[in-house]
């Protein structure tokens, strides 16, 4: 019989491909994938090889009304939602202006644009509330990438990380977050992946005490894309 | 039908900021994706919801794409296959001892089931020993083998 320890790494790579490990482990584990290159290329053989069970999975063509609402999600297009969408602008950059500012990154040599390996879906059960949270682990840094849902008159929603059992630290108000871009606290630095994301309904400005005062309306895992 | 190297430049294109090379990933590859999802999901309004946020999550990181060395369909089955599976356990976390094993394959009887059921059911070790009436511990030492026995099929690819 093969000996399982020869073999552990090969193990865990496709444990972590199939989201077999527990979270706090999977964290560790992803920073060991940045870096190691020999880890990467397992990764990588993998993820192949997993995703070649789907072929056996049928076509079905989504409702055709999917690609307008995501496009619109993404890109804005026509109708602008002012109440759920206009603190959110960098979804309204046209294309070419950031093909733009990618270039002159590129030119002026700066640091790798946001790649996001981590991610965060929260949605309400009735749907009226859903936010996509993105966090490249190498660069710290974290962004709402979409975002749907109004708070009720007079009051905001607040963002809240929990990492581990920690009590929620507060990412600001959403009507607060310019561009999507969410100040990560310097004491969670590096402890993002695997830690809760959620939204609470809160006097408007946010939460008088610190602490969540109202109901948390959705939570969500930072996991690996 | 749209070749691999097609898609490719589509994904190179969207990491540009060009939406109608988005669109075009999405044309190609939606219906594949979609199948992905409502495989893994079973209700069309959940996989709706999880074919939609694929494609944000695909729009938002098509520029980490090219460094990642998968080969595009993987990448993009890899992003329908995540998000359906996060979806799937935040779903079930609400109905709690509903039927989670019965998300498991009736036929699952192999381990090379055993590891078609953690990628397509995001199954748990705990989910699978309890459906083998195994231990975690017995589950973890099975499926650790069946992985190891799989490897061999990887290298000579």
């Amino acid at each position: 019989m093969t000996d399982i320890t020869e073999n552990q790494d090969t193990v865990l790579v496709a444990e972590y491909t199939l989201g077999l490990m527990e979270p706090s482990d999977a964290k560790g584990f992803a920073e060991r994938l940045t870096q190691d290159a020999g880890l990467r290329t397992e990764y990588i053989r993998w993820t192949e090889y997993f995703a070649k069970l789907s072929d056996e999975i049928e076509a079905v063509e989504p409702p055709e009304h999917l690609k307008a609402s995501i496009q619109k999600r993404l890109f804005g297009e026509s109708e602008p939602e002012k109440t759920t969408s206009s603190w959110f602008n960098f979804r309204w950059v046209s294309g070419l202006v950031l093909a733009s500012i990618l270039a002159v990154m590129v030119f002026i040599n700066a640091p790798d644009p946001f790649t996001p390996t981590y991610s965060a879906q929260l949605t309400s059960e009735d749907s009226s509330l859903k936010a996509i949270a993105l966090y490249d682990l190498k660069h710290q840094s974290l962004k709402m990438a979409s975002f749907t849902g109004t708070p009720a008159f007079g009051r905001d929603f607040e963002l809240w990380v929990i990492v581990g059992d920690q009590a929620p630290v507060s990412l600001g108000v959403m009507a607060s977050l310019k561009n999507g871009a969410i100040t990560i606290p310097a004491e969670l630095t590096g402890s993002l992946a695997g830690a809760t994301l959620a939204l609470s309904d809160e006097p408007k400005g946010g939460s008088p005490t610190g602490s969540p005062t109202g109901a948390v309306l959705v939570a969500a895992t930072i996991q690996a894309i | 039908m749209t070749e691999t190297a097609d898609i490719e430049r589509f994904i190179s294109q969207a990491a540009l900021g060009d939406q109608a090379a988005f669109g075009q990933i999405y044309d190609a590859t939606a219906a594949k994706l979609y199948g992905v999802c409502l495989k893994v999901l079973k209700r069309h309004d959940l996989a709706e919801d999880a074919l939609q946020e694929t494609y944000i999550k695909i729009w938002h990181s098509a520029d980490k794409y090219q460094a990642n060395g998968l080969s595009p369909m993987t990448w993009l089955i890899t992003i329908a296959r995540n998000t359906a599976i996060d979806k799937l356990r935040a779903s079930q976390a609400q109905n709690h001892s509903a039927d989670e094993l019965e998300q498991l394959e009736d036929s699952a009887q192999s381990p090379e089931a055993a590891v078609r059921s953690a990628y397509l059911q995001g199954s748990s070790y705990t989910d699978l020993a309890a459906h083998y009436k195994v231990p975690i511990n017995t589950m973890r030492t099975w499926l650790r083998r069946s992985l190891l026995k799989l490897k061999g099929c990887l290298t000579n690819d």
